[in-house]
């Protein structure tokens, strides 16, 4: 069970995943996504974040897909404090608290038609420091960045 | 989506875990004593899926391994 330091968070939005379980590699990205969440040195088992809302969706999409989402990402109540905005808003004003955090750099997956809400999102865009901290990325990148942090 | 007492509680853990604090605390229980041995007969760096229940969370219902084979089924 060897651990290790990974240098970026993943937030995973339930476009994300949609996508995902219709990929012909789903199970091979389902393995090296649960390698980084669980084997994470720094947060086990925490490394990587969805919002129990989409959680709660996603679980009723299909039959027990619930224990296979709990290996790849941990589900989190959205904070009272974020009541108001809307779900992209949500993740980004989430996901700048959560850089403010070791390793600092987050990355939010998501699908192609939310991808550019998210980089045009008042909140994403109001600090050059909130794109260097958080990068947000979808389909074939979003696998090879997958890839990238989890080469096995 | 409402939650019941009886909705199964889902836990991912490594067998390494669960059979530690199975060994340090006297809370657990098991639905049959096979779900009991498939814990302690794991090997150490295997993923499991433990169900309990709202109503009774330290009393283990079903126990499952968290592998290629188990994402091909529900995937």
């Amino acid at each position: 069970m060897t651990s290790t330091k990974f240098q970026v968070r993943l937030f995973l939005d339930k476009y994300f995943i949609y996508d995902l379980l219709k990929h012909p590699k789903k199970v091979d990205y389902f393995e090296k996504i649960t390698r980084i969440h669980t084997k994470s040195l720094d947060y086990p088992f925490l490394h990587n974040h969805i919002f129990d809302s989409d959680f709660l969706e996603l679980s009723k999409f299909k039959k027990n897909i619930s224990g296979a989402i709990l290996g790849i990402c941990h589900p989190i109540q959205i904070p009272l404090a974020l009541n108001g905005h809307d779900e992209i808003s949500k993740v980004v004003k989430y996901c700048i608290n959560l850089a403010t955090k070791k390793p600092y750099k987050i990355l939010i997956l998501t699908n192609k038609e939310k991808e550019p809400k998210y980089e045009n999102n008042e909140h994403y865009t109001e600090d050059e420091s909130v794109k260097d901290a958080i990068s947000v990325v979808s389909g074939d990148l979003a696998l090879e960045m997958i890839n990238l942090i989890s080469p096995i | 989506m409402e939650t019941t007492t009886s909705d199964p509680l889902v836990e991912i853990t490594f067998a390494k875990e669960i059979k530690e604090s199975i060994n340090k605390s006297k809370l657990f229980r098991f639905q049959s004593e096979s779900l009991k041995n498939k814990i302690n007969q794991a090997n150490d760096d295997e993923l499991l899926i433990i169900k309990s229940t709202i109503d009774s969370p330290k009393k283990i219902i079903s126990v499952d391994f968290y592998n290629r084979t188990f994402l091909e089924s529900v995937l």
